[in-house]
């Protein structure tokens, strides 16, 4: 098995597309960082100036440690589209290219076949989330230095203590990692029915955006579908940086995303088990 | 010893019958071609043998090894070229002949790998990306994986689709080659002389059935050629004719072209009285057997 790992590990890494992720990451977070270096502070002054009458904030509010924060918020549209990019062809770009009929009447069996395609998929998750983390995180703190981090919310502000920061920082985006593998495995279950590239994408982006706007609508109607949609789990990762907390809601969530990744490779795994390959 | 044993195969998607109670075997050894018009189901079988499609019922056995009970054991001993050789672009040969080679379960070497790329005439240009490959040479490459893990059963289809005349004879060579080893070549063609060249028997399918199987030899010794006679007199070719063996199959096509139907045997005898009694042959030409066999029995099941 660990053979087939390292062949897909090759087949992603050896493909140009696998450093979209990568090369968007950089440039997205590169830029956020330097207008947050050009107008940072005024920026800042405008989110707080609601709270400056009734607090007296003082020191260094603009650290690495906000930036990072602020830089997760605006990735959490993007980052699921250059997962779906490449998982989502996983499967179906091999079926397009004609490749998969060429390894699919291999000795190994078709579940070895999905399982280690699967496994490549979650460590080029991984890696895009390391290195969200690097350029976020580590690029943030090198750039506006450490500090305690402020946290606003819709109608609360939290402060988190420097020394506490970086484990929350971590148990982030070790969510965030099963957040997005559960766009991968979702994208990859697609990718098992698909025989083209676009298809996977096109619906895994286009359930995230419809998801996102439901969960989003303050409507009665759609409170009861709420807990249902993996979408409103996704981004139980911001809850780390509230004070108390809410390890019960955190645990909930999580295990919600696992729930959906173990449905959504189990359904694509049984298909691919049993589909026949025609072209 | 069978190398390969279909028995009542079937095959349905929705209500069309791809297969359809399919029978036959392949001696080990031999070089088995697989003849049929589009829609035969020539593809399904192919793809049934690999496990790319499950069969609804019947068997298969490869080296006396039920599929589905051995797939494993079976697969690393079969190598396979299924409708245009595909690879990833994007990788030069020699790596898309590693993928295979850790795909087909047994430790295939570099020196292997350098060796298949020489067989099939790549060398020079192994580490060049395939995307910049002509299709000639893909296939090619497509060759080099089917052999690269040594298999005893290779199974080809459409292998000289899209081959200049040389590569054409190349591949002729190639599976003579195979045959001269000891494997088993299962070849799946349109192009009937080549079948008629290297096949040892074959099999013709209409709509999932075999319309015929057998030795191609056999099959084509006993088949009555329709021959075509063009002669500089007619009336008195007809005339000469009429008094031999052939005279009820005797027709007139155009003004100085006659048509018998005869075995391949007698078309010498019938030239050399012809000849003998004045008459000029300006020229004697018949399809091939292979060819009118083909095509009687599957237009008859086409029209059927």
């Amino acid at each position: 098995m660990h053979r087939l790992i390292k062949v897909e590990l090759f087949k992603i890494a050896a493909r140009p597309r696998s450093y979209i992720g990568l090369l968007a990451i950089t440039i997205i977070v590169l830029l956020i960082q330097m207008a947050m270096l050009a107008d940072g502070k005024g920026f800042l002054s405008f989110i707080f100036s609601s709270f400056a009458q009734t607090f007296d904030i003082q020191g260094k509010i603009l650290n690495g440690n906000l930036v990072a924060f602020i830089v997760l918020q605006m990735l959490v549209m993007q980052m699921p589209l250059l997962i779906a990019f490449v998982t989502g062809d996983i499967i179906s770009g091999e079926a397009a290219d004609g490749t998969l009929r060429l390894i699919a009447g291999r000795p190994f069996s078709r579940s070895r076949i999905y399982f280690a395609k699967y496994s490549a998929s979650a460590v080029y998750t991984a890696i895009l989330t390391i290195w969200l983390g690097i350029m976020a995180l580590l690029l943030g703190r090198i750039l506006f230095g450490n500090g305690d981090m402020i946290v606003l919310k819709s109608d609360s502000l939290t402060v988190i203590r420097s020394a506490d920061v970086l484990w929350r920082y971590m148990v982030a985006f070790g969510i965030a990692f099963l957040s997005l593998l559960l766009i991968a495995s979702f994208s990859f279950c697609i990718s098992a029915f698909s025989n083209n590239s676009i298809t996977p994408i096109i619906i895994c982006m286009g359930t995230i955006i419809v998801f996102t706007i439901i969960g989003t609508l303050d409507i009665p109607f759609f409170d009861y579908i709420k807990p249902f949609l993996f979408t409103t789990h996704m981004i139980v990762w911001r809850d780390m940086f509230y004070d108390p907390l809410q390890w019960q809601d955190i645990i909930l969530s999580v295990s919600v995303i696992i729930f959906y990744i173990i449905l959504f490779t189990a359904i694509g795994w049984y298909h691919f088990k049993t589909k026949d390959i025609l072209i | 010893m069978k190398a390969l044993e279909v028995h009542n195969i079937v095959k349905t998607y929705q209500h069309f019958n791809a297969l359809d109670g399919l029978s036959f075997s392949i001696q080990k050894g031999e070089v088995y071609g697989l003849l049929g018009p589009n829609g035969a189901g020539k593809s399904t079988l192919l793809r049934c043998l690999l496990t790319l499609i499950k069969y609804d019922s019947g068997s298969i056995k490869i080296f006396d090894k039920e599929l589905l009970h051995h797939r494993k054991t079976i697969l690393q001993n079969v190598g396979y070229l299924i409708e245009k050789p595909d690879f990833y672009g994007y990788l030069s040969a020699n790596k898309n002949l590693e993928i295979m080679g850790a795909y087909s379960g047994k430790i295939i070497s570099a020196n292997r790998i350098a060796a298949v790329i020489e067989q099939v005439g790549l060398k020079g240009r192994e580490k060049d990306k395939v995307k910049t490959y002509s299709h000639g040479m893909k296939q090619r490459l497509g060759l080099a994986q089917v052999i690269l893990h040594n298999p005893d059963l290779i199974i080809l289809d459409e292998p000289n689709t899209g081959l200049d005349p040389s590569g054409i004879v190349d591949l002729r060579n190639f599976i003579n080659q195979l045959k001269a080893e000891g494997k088993t070549v299962l070849l799946s063609s349109h192009v009937l002389n080549e079948i008629e060249l290297t096949a040892d028997s074959m099999i013709i399918l209409n709509k999932g059935k075999a319309l015929v199987s057998g030795s191609v030899q056999e099959l084509l010794d006993d088949k009555e050629l329709h021959v075509k006679i063009e002669v500089n007199n007619k009336e008195d070719a007809i005339n000469i004719l009429s008094h031999t063996n052939f005279s009820n199959h005797l027709k007139t096509i155009s003004a100085n072209v006659l048509e018998l139907t005869m075995q391949k045997k007698d078309i010498a005898g019938i030239n050399k009285l012809l000849v003998e009694k004045g008459i000029d042959i300006v020229s004697l030409n018949y399809k091939k057997p292979l060819e009118e066999l083909y095509m009687n029995l599957t237009k008859t099941n086409i029209h059927a």
